[in-house]
């Protein structure tokens, strides 16, 4: 899911890198500095998880992870995502550069809002988390393609035409990446609990 | 001498030939309708061949196009290289961004 150069109207790319631009300055300005090492894991992890391919009849569409990353880092998560894009769109062609704020929008917001719905209903018990981690990771999916058929839509598209399609086509997605973000959280609720705390819950240096 | 003679008189015999010819056109022309569909057997079989050869090649050259069209896909994407180097960034920049980050807080804490 990366919109390439383009498809979207001129108007639509400028109006997304500005938005994009303003959300990654908001994101730096949230960031705490001793997160850094978490952020530069989850955004290599980011970076990488596009190239794992799910297999769908004869296409395939490939993991995307922005639930995860935004589980694990919060307000960090729009930077973490639009850094991990850059180096997509330059080193696997992925994405186009006049899209870069687009993609940026589609992958980051989600992120935020997985982000959001984690600290705001996940961090009562540990079943719960675990679940709220699930089912926030697939909606951030399911909002990304919603995003994604907005964008086209002021390209001239059909909004419920293509979101029809976009969320059908990353239902196996969406699945993969529930489990994958129970599996993390479980995992790490075990292991490094503080690693799923809320950054600004800590007293600031 | 002898020979010479013989084919002085070869000349005038094969001149001759015509007369003969009326005699000898029934297995003559039999001759040579045997020899041409000897001939034209051969060549529909080269002909057939030729075809079945073409066949093959066409059938060759269309595997090879197909595997040039996975070898442009493979092409395009990303290679280990291509990760690594990736991740490389990624580290490296937060690692600035961390090294910034730690000079702030501590303030030449070096001297």
């Amino acid at each position: 899911m990366h919109l390439s150069d383009g498809v979207l109207p001129t108007v639509v790319a400028v109006g997304s890198f500005a938005a994009s631009g303003l959300c990654v300055a908001v994101s730096i300005k949230k960031t705490d500095g001793e997160e850094l090492p978490k952020i530069a894991v989850m955004t290599s992890a980011f970076f990488v998880a596009s190239l794992i391919h799910v297999p769908l009849g004869p296409t395939s569409v490939h993991l995307l992870l922005p639930g995860l990353v935004g589980i694990l880092t919060g307000w960090s998560a729009f930077l973490s995502i639009f850094l991990g894009l850059v180096l997509q769109s330059f080193l696997f062609q992925f994405g186009g550069l006049t899209a870069l704020g687009a993609n940026g929008l589609m992958m980051g917001l989600p992120a935020w809002f997985a982000a959001w719905l984690f600290r705001r209903i996940g961090a009562r018990g540990a079943t719960g988390a675990v679940v709220v981690a699930a089912a926030a990771s697939a909606a951030a999916v399911a909002l990304a393609a919603l995003i994604l058929a907005a964008l086209l839509a002021t390209g001239g598209e059909d909004f419920f035409g293509v979101a029809k399609i976009a969320v059908a086509a990353h239902v196996p997605v969406l699945v993969v990446e529930g489990v994958i973000s129970a599996f993390v959280v479980s995992f790490l609720l075990k292991v490094k609990p503080e690693l799923l705390q809320h950054p600004a819950g800590r007293p600031s240096p | 001498m002898f020979f010479v003679s013989l084919s002085c008189a070869g000349g005038p015999a094969f001149g001759a030939d015509p007369a003969t010819a009326p005699s000898q056109a029934g297995p003559n022309a039999a001759a040579v309708g045997a020899d041409g569909e000897r001939g034209t057997g051969e060549a529909l079989r080269l002909l057939e061949a030729i075809q079945s050869q073409q066949r093959e090649m066409v059938q060759e050259l269309r595997a090879v196009k197909r595997e040039i069209g996975a070898l442009k896909v493979a092409l395009n994407e990303p290679g280990l290289k291509d990760i690594v180097g990736g991740i490389g960034y990624i580290l490296g920049v937060f690692g600035i961004a961390a090294y910034l980050h730690a000079r702030r807080r501590h303030p030449r804490s070096g001297s």
